[in-house]
């Protein structure tokens, strides 16, 4: 607390504040429900479909389906801003990073730690360009499954927020791709920062055809393990992205890269996945 | 820049004070407005067919339309209970969740949570619940700085007004004022380039974000099964305010719970394209609790505020229904009365056709009962609803209020005292028709009524009345089965079944 906070008004706590029970008792009392003993209730979360077989039924559906539903992600993310590369091979996709990052004049490309982009390779080719790469890991001291000491990790975080402050590119992978609306699913977990995918200007993610599925409603099914209690499988943050950021709320003219990326690429990698 | 009354900064700033003759004076100076009207016309060729086409390429407009009213019906019949449901999830996963009886509480309450935390700058993503209790000025009050952060809201923060369209906030300004706007609060080089005033906006906006304590956002829907809040944006400044500073609170209208991460699939997609024709936003964030242990950005603390505020009274009348809005504002822009005056004129935080639904029932029938009476009831919103909510039928039933209130002047009431007595006997009707037949003769003018005395004088004053018929439709009838189609024994005559 400084001085200049003491300076302000007094909060005035004249009445207590209102319960839980007491908000909720006003909501039953507008209702005017018939209270009905709980065995009696019919369940709040019903359910429309047999969510196991559906789950099964949409693997299946989208392996056959997939030729289909890449030409679908490529037209529907190109309609709203977005770049599809779609690349046959590693070397093409670090080809078009490594390209963009020179492109954009970039020095710095701040990216998530991901199998994918370890995987490709990407970080020594940017490199050999001069540009600097920075990979948001955990603490160097955190051992695999373990987690880190608080002080270490406000330290990091730290750290990462001045590194993606200055970022020139920021580079992901993302956990799935949605076709129907050309949408890029990114969760937040270890190693997989939000603000990649938010403070660069340029933002490029890197996907396997392999992830590409037909909708929402199809990716709020995997994340719902049938009968499972859901709420554990979901990370603390899951972000939809469809474009780059966009606004029209000057003379409703389309206008992108207000807070988010301008730029929004996509190389979809068409490669047979290692079993 | 052009001069004009409606776009003086002062007076749009006192736009919330309501009453029947500030409506009157706000329309008829937003109906003179040069550049609101130009802004208006806008809105009509660019949102309305952009929403018309996405809800016709999606196929299943109307099944969705169905499904998503039908999700909204059984949320609010057990409200309670999924109120308590998503309370009891965010809890598990680390939110801290607080109830707000009515405006000042939810004021307090995160007046409560800024000087908790210490927090002197909190950044704002756009939402319409904080415009709702005038969330602003209060903080402000309290020593805060205060930043809007959707370029639109920005904008209006930064002339000092408020809010004209629920998407599209700064719609009543012209780039030329935007432009002045900017140039003069942040001495940056005038241009008028949209991009480059977007540019400007964005650096401005960036570092707000990086030094603030505080992000402060609404929800546009929050899912009971899972504890989890969802934010809509196309800017990302949803994004950023839920993500940057340590601390984000999010105020939600109670209303706001739909009970199962399926419905978001949903719920998403009407409201996308109604609101502005896309099949999603460019950014649709959905939090569960505040970052983990192992996240290495996010909050460290997420606070959610369920507010009531009035509207538990909605849900307990019989205008519930209104509670199933998502803030699309598909209904303004094809609204033929708010394309006219646009939002300023309604007077409150909620604009256009649910506005002049909801404006009364969170402020009182008296001082906003104009509003249930400015609507043409040609249906246009119902239609264009994505959630098929009745709102011709919802401002007849404030009417309704009124009358059983017998909040109409004395000359109405007596007339449609008569007009009853008259509908309902026949004998009656057919002298009445008669009468006035030869009564209107000294004011017909081909065919129409333009100028009438009192009692009738309000309603020439600004349309015409078709005159009656020289020859009643019963004359005609009658003719018409004597001449040409003689009654079959056992039909029953029209003189008993007509309604005319």
């Amino acid at each position: 607390m400084n001085g200049q906070r003491r300076l302000a008004l007094p909060l005035q706590r004249s009445h207590p504040m209102s319960s839980q029970e007491a908000f909720l008792a006003r909501v039953r009392r507008a209702l005017h429900k018939e209270p009905l003993p709980p065995a009696a209730r019919p369940p709040l979360l019903w359910s429309d479909q047999d969510t196991a077989a559906a789950t099964a039924n949409l693997q299946t559906l989208v392996a056959t389906q997939r030729p289909a539903l890449v030409a679908q992600l490529q037209q529907e993310l190109g309609a709203v801003g977005g770049v599809v590369a779609h690349v046959h091979s590693a070397a093409e996709a670090v080809g078009y990073v490594t390209r963009l990052a020179q492109e954009k004049d970039a020095t710095l490309v701040v990216r998530w730690q991901s199998d994918l982009l370890d995987t490709l390779e990407v970080d020594a080719a940017l490199h050999q360009q001069g540009v600097a790469v920075h990979a948001t890991t955990l603490p160097a001291e955190a051992l695999p499954g373990e987690t880190a000491s608080a002080v270490a990790m406000a330290t990091r975080r730290q750290e990462l927020r001045d590194v993606l402050a200055r970022a020139d590119l920021g580079l992901s992978g993302v956990d799935y791709v949605i076709a129907e609306t050309g949408t890029l699913v990114l969760t937040a977990q270890a190693g997989q920062m939000r603000g990649v995918s938010l403070l660069p200007p340029v933002h490029v993610a890197v996907a396997r055809t392999s992830q590409v599925i037909a909708t929402l409603a199809n990716y709020l099914l995997l994340v719902q393990p049938a009968g499972a209690d859901l709420q554990p499988a979901l990370s603390s943050c899951v972000s939809f992205v469809t474009g780059p950021s966009r606004t029209g709320d000057i003379e409703l003219k389309l206008t992108v890269g207000v807070h988010g990326p301008g730029e929004l690429h996509l190389v979809l990698l068409d490669e047979p996945t290692p079993e | 820049m052009q001069p004009s009354t409606a776009s003086d900064p002062t007076l749009r700033s006192h736009a919330s004070h309501l009453g029947t003759e500030g409506f009157q004076e706000h329309a008829r100076q937003a109906l003179q407005d040069a550049p609101l009207q130009q802004a208006l016309q806008l809105l009509v060729t660019n949102f309305v067919p952009r929403r018309v086409a996405a809800m016709a390429a999606l196929g299943n407009a109307e099944v969705l339309r169905t499904e998503a009213r039908d999700i909204k019906e059984r949320t609010m019949a057990r409200l309670d209970e999924y109120l308590e449901l998503f309370a009891m999830q965010a809890q598990r996963v680390g939110v801290q969740v607080h109830w707000a009886q009515d405006a000042a509480e939810a004021r307090q309450i995160i007046t409560g949570i800024a000087q908790d935390i210490g927090a002197r700058v909190i950044v704002k993503g756009k939402s319409m619940a904080t415009e709702e209790i005038h969330l602003n000025p209060h903080l402000e009050q309290h020593g805060y700085e205060v930043i809007e952060t959707d370029l639109g809201e920005y904008i209006i923060q930064l002339a000092g007004e408020t809010p004209s369209h629920i998407i599209a906030p700064a719609i009543h300004k012209t780039r030329q004022q935007i432009a002045t706007l900017l140039h003069e609060q942040l001495g940056t080089p005038y241009t008028e380039v949209i991009p480059e005033m977007t540019q400007v906006a964005r650096r401005a906006l960036r570092e707000q974000f990086l030094r603030a304590d505080m992000g402060l956002t609404g929800a546009n829907f929050a899912i009971a099964e899972t504890g989890s809040l969802v934010l809509v944006t196309n800017e990302g400044n949803g994004r950023l305010s839920s993500t940057m500073p340590r601390v984000h609170v999010a105020l939600m209208g109670m209303e706001k719970v739909i009970p199962r991460l399926a419905d978001l699939a949903v719920m998403l997609k009407v409201l996308t394209n109604s609101a502005t024709g896309q099949k999603i936003s460019s950014y649709v964030t959905m939090l569960t609790g505040p970052r983990r242990a192992h996240d290495l950005d996010g909050p460290e603390a997420l606070h959610v505020v369920i507010m009531d505020n009035g509207r538990s009274a909605i849900l307990r009348s019989a205008n519930r229904e209104a509670l199933y809005c998502l803030r699309c504002g598909a209904c303004l822009n094809v609204c033929p009365i708010y394309q006219n005056i646009g939002g300023h004129a309604y007077g409150w935080v909620y604009p256009g056709p649910i506005g002049a639904v909801l404006t009364p029932m969170f402020t009182g029938l008296d001082t906003a009962q104009h509003l249930p009476r400015a609507s043409t009831l040609c249906g246009a919103c119902r239609e264009a609803c994505p959630v098929k909510i009745n709102i011709p039928h919802l401002l007849l039933n404030l009417r309704q209020q009124l009358v059983e209130r017998h909040d109409v002047p004395w000359v109405e009431r007596a007339l449609f005292t008569i007009w009853a007595c008259i509908m309902q006997h026949p004998r009656l009707y057919k002298s009445a028709v008669a009468l006035a037949a030869l009564a209107q003769k000294p004011f017909v003018h081909h065919g129409w009524l333009s100028k009438l005395p009192a009692p009738f004088s309000g309603w020439t004053q600004s349309r015409d009345f078709k005159a009656v018929a020289a020859r009643s439709f019963r004359q005609r009838w009658q003719e018409t089965l004597q001449h040409e189609r003689p009654a079959a024994p056992g039909v029953a005559s029209p003189e008993v079944t007509s309604h005319e």
